[in-house]
């Protein structure tokens, strides 16, 4: 029976229908089959969302909009840029920093690649080409759900019950997440080094560090 | 007909769109309220925790029929990109009648859970914990309306992309 309730899962999403109402319409199938009352449906819905820590979500959202709007991106792009401007690649790794802190404060992957393409998106594809550039921004945007506070971890956790903590998952992440943006750095380094990228940016100096934060 | 219809759905989502604007500005209120009570002046509002759910439940369900009519929720498209467009559009109005399908199963229990349930009463509050299901009937209904739509009409983001 399981079976049948995963292949039209699987079916009727290959065919386009939007994944939810695809799980939704082989839990119907599923609960026909297995002679249990539909009303658990709606129940289950309900219940899915009516969750506290899943508030977090669009509460991180917001505090993402509040600063992007407030004009943190511009500042924080500038911050990087003194930092990493001058390595070779220089606007891959600015773009790849600036992921790194916006996840700081966002916690999904959408809305930092949102933020980065909007703010660095044209540039990178002026001086880089498509391909490059896409990937960059992917790449920095999906730093979003590792490093913590991260969208992802507080599903996981409410998902798996008491037994898994939400600060113990954020502090788990600390290290992986850095870990991470180093090799992105290092790979944008990496390519730019052999597709010979020429090195802009002024050097860096501790002293433009405070004036562009 | 059909430029009624769209009509008075575009009337409707409007009002969805500010229902949710305005739950979602008194949820953040009331959580910030709480935080700010709670460790600036400790103490504490004893229904702020059910109200912000109750409130976050609204807003969720409210925007389930907004992505239905941008185009916005989580589908594949590794084979549907590559078949014919003639046959795209037919499975497509088929997904949508499934999708109306389903809202029709799932606002009917909905509504008859609510029916039975309605005594029940919210912990803090003095009301009814139905008013968590009100928002699932009214997201059903509403998806039904925007997926009957689809038969004639593309998703909001698909338009805008053929444009």
């Amino acid at each position: 029976m399981s079976w049948w309730v995963m292949a039209f899962f699987l079916v009727a999403g290959l065919l386009g229908m939007p994944l939810a109402f695809a799980l939704g319409a082989a839990a119907i199938g599923g609960l026909w089959l297995s002679n249990v009352d539909f009303n658990m449906l709606p129940q289950r819905m309900m219940a899915a969302v009516n969750s506290f820590p899943l508030m977090a979500i669009p509460l991180f959202m917001v505090a993402g909009e509040l600063m992007i709007k407030g004009g943190i991106m511009e500042q924080m792009v500038a911050f990087a840029n003194a930092l990493v401007g001058r390595v070779r690649g220089g606007l891959a790794q600015v773009a790849m920093l600036s992921g790194a802190i916006l996840s700081l404060v966002s916690g999904t992957a959408v809305s930092d690649a949102a933020a980065l393409s909007s703010t660095l998106g044209p540039e990178l594809r002026k001086k880089y080409g498509l391909g490059f550039s896409t990937a960059v921004i992917a790449a920095s945007a999906n730093l979003g759900p590792i490093i913590p506070p991260s969208a992802a971890m507080i599903v996981y956790a409410y998902l798996a019950g008491s037994t898994v903590s939400i600060a113990a998952l954020f502090v788990a992440a600390a290290i992986p997440s850095v870990i991470i943006t180093a090799v992105f750095m290092f790979q944008c380094w990496w390519i730019a080094r052999k597709r010979d990228y020429p090195l802009e940016g002024e050097p860096f100096s501790v002293g433009a560090l405070p004036r562009e934060t | 007909m059909r430029a009624v219809y769209s009509r008075v759905l575009d009337a409707v989502d409007r009002l969805a769109r500010w229902t949710i604007v305005i739950a979602s500005a008194l949820m953040i209120g009331i959580v910030t309220l709480q935080v700010l009570l709670r460790y600036g002046f400790n103490t504490s509002i004893d229904w702020s925790e059910e109200i912000s759910r109750l409130l976050f439940v609204w807003c969720m369900f409210l925007a389930i029929p907004l992505g239905i009519r941008e185009g916005a929720h989580v589908g594949l498209e590794l084979l549907v990109a590559h078949i014919p467009l003639p046959v795209r559009k037919a499975l497509g109005r088929a997904c949508a009648v499934g999708g109306a399908a389903l809202m029709v199963v799932v606002f009917w229990q909905a509504v008859k859970v609510a029916a039975l349930t309605w005594d029940e009463m919210m912990q803090s509050v003095n009301a009814s914990t139905n008013w968590f299901m009100v928002p699932v009937a009214i997201a059903a209904a509403h998806s039904f309306f925007h997926f009957v739509q689809l038969l004639w009409r593309e998703p909001v983001r698909t338009i805008q992309a053929i444009e």
